[in-house]
């Protein structure tokens, strides 16, 4: 099993990152010292570590994250309940897809600055951004998977007579759920993405708020340890998900 | 992504749209009736400042997709032939994908000052992805028989790689482009409006600032008809390819 695990990772690549971060070392004490925009590996690492230390990344790291995690539920929930409830009635979807289909082609950035309009700088704002831009791809996932359920497993349910509550629940939902899994990966990212965003624009406080703040303040260091913390919140989420979705989808492949 | 709306389901939005009219007074501060969202609109005209925003935004737009296509098809060739630069670089692609565009521009900014190289460089960093992954699957894909073809037929080396490789590439960076052309105009927007640079995104956030409401509304509808544009651009892409490729196949690589 952990001969299993160590032959997963890829050392040539991590190697790569490795290399990365040297070759960045070496230009920023070089070529890059004559800029004050550059800062070096060792000083972004003892600027992460310096703001770990002393407690204020941990509290930005924290309220970005129940942020975006408290937005990305309340938006799953909603985009499911009205996506579940556009895709399983024929009148409801005839009388409000297209109306859909405009409305998901404003940016969703655009609702941003509105947001910060109607609930000035405040935590609402940042979490009424993060709900809106990741309600869209639950709802369009679900409403999209449950509509087109495949023909088959509709046959199935029909040779068995099965109630309509009981074909939503042991054949549509079921057979919806991978394309879920993914919408709710997607709205996820976008969640933790907008969060920074709304920090940075409706929100003064978090990580986004932080690294605006070092970047006005020409801190390049603190600037860049921000950007590395982001990025790996972002990449953790994403690898977290794709670890517990994948224990929900096993053996989907041959079932489908 | 979805086919077949009846226009019926159009009825909803736009009786939204008529009560909000008929409901909402002229002055008001936060929901502006539609018809004020014109007049501001044109006020903004009047200055002489819509259109110059206008054409900046769709500039970006047009230049970011461009260089999105070029570099995220060239890595992406590169990283479906090659299984060991595939290997070599994963992981911190994987890194740089997962990025949040925001967290990007403070550095960026930094790094290049409020330019429109910048905005370029946020960009095409944050949304050339689907196209570089649906590159590289086509490239790994690509079927065995064309390139004994390409072998039979003594073909040189760029030969190869112009007359067999890059034709069966196109349908895999054609659906790429499909979905990076929304995430293109996403973030094109994105950095307007956190840099206040220019363009549209810019005129909304500056209309925010002092409180400009029936502005803002107006530019958003605006950048909602971007948005249409560019879904009715991606399903003529869909269209053409249809036409003139009956192997097209709709599986997309997304994030």
């Amino acid at each position: 099993m952990r001969k299993a695990m160590l032959s997963r990772v890829n050392l040539p690549g991590l190697a790569t990152i490795a290399v990365a971060i040297a070759l960045w070392q070496l230009y920023a004490s070089t070529i890059g010292a004559r800029f004050d925009s550059i800062a070096s590996s060792t000083a972004i690492f003892s600027a992460i570590k310096g703001s770990f230390a002393d407690g204020v990344l941990f509290d930005q790291l924290a309220h970005t994250a129940s942020i975006a995690l408290a937005g990305w539920i309340i938006a799953s929930a909603l985009g499911f309940a009205i996506g579940l409830l556009i895709g399983v009635s024929n009148t409801v979807w005839t009388y409000s897809l297209a109306s859909l289909d405009v409305l998901r082609s404003i940016p969703s950035i655009s609702f941003v600055p509105v947001a910060v309009l109607w609930f000035g700088f405040s935590v609402t704002t940042e979490l009424i951004i993060v709900i809106y831009v990741s309600l869209w791809p639950i709802l369009l996932g679900t409403l999209s998977s449950v509509h087109s359920a495949p023909a088959g497993l509709v046959d199935v349910s029909r040779v068995f007579h099965l109630s309509r509550a009981a074909t939503l629940f042991k054949i549509t939902l079921p057979a919806a759920l991978p394309s879920i899994l993914v919408s709710l990966r997607l709205s996820l990212t976008l969640a933790i993405a907008l969060a920074v965003v709304a920090e940075m624009i409706g929100n003064p406080q978090g990580l986004g708020f932080a690294m605006v703040s070092a970047q006005q303040a020409m801190r390049p260091d603190r600037a860049f340890a921000y950007l590395v913390v982001i990025g790996v919140l972002g990449w953790a989420a994403n690898a977290l998900f794709v670890a517990i979705g994948g224990a929900f989808t096993r053996g989907y492949e041959r079932a489908l | 992504m979805i086919k077949g709306a009846p226009l019926r389901g159009l009825l909803p939005l736009a009786l939204g749209l008529v009560l909000w009219q008929l409901l909402a007074p002229a002055n008001s501060p936060y929901f502006p009736p539609p018809s004020e969202w014109i007049r501001a609109l044109e006020a903004l005209a009047q200055r002489r400042q819509l259109w110059p925003a206008i054409s900046v935004t769709v500039m970006n737009f047009l230049l970011a997709l461009l260089l999105s296509i070029l570099i995220g098809s060239a890595l992406g060739i590169l990283l479906g032939r090659s299984k060991l630069l595939d290997r070599l670089l994963g992981p911190l692609l994987e890194f740089c994908r997962t990025m949040p565009a925001g967290a990007l521009v403070p550095v960026a900014v930094l790094i290049m000052g409020y330019t429109s190289s910048m905005t370029l460089f946020v960009v095409v960093f944050t949304s050339f992805w689907p196209i570089l992954l649906n590159a590289r699957s086509g490239a790994r894909n690509i079927s065995q028989d064309r390139l004994d073809t390409a072998r039979a037929f003594k073909l040189s080396w760029w030969a190869t790689q112009t007359k067999i490789l890059l034709p069966s590439v196109v349908p895999s960076i054609r659906l790429g482009t499909q979905i990076a052309a929304p995430i293109t105009l996403i973030i094109v927007l994105l950095v307007e409006i956190l840099t206040q640079v220019s363009g549209v995104g810019r005129q909304i956030a500056l209309a925010q600032s002092v409180f400009r409401s029936s502005t803002v509304y107006g530019l958003v509808a605006l950048t909602g008809l971007f948005g249409l544009a560019v879904n009715a651009f991606i399903g003529w892409i869909g269209h053409l390819a249809r036409k003139y490729d009956p192997s097209f196949s709709t599986s997309a690589v997304s994030r």
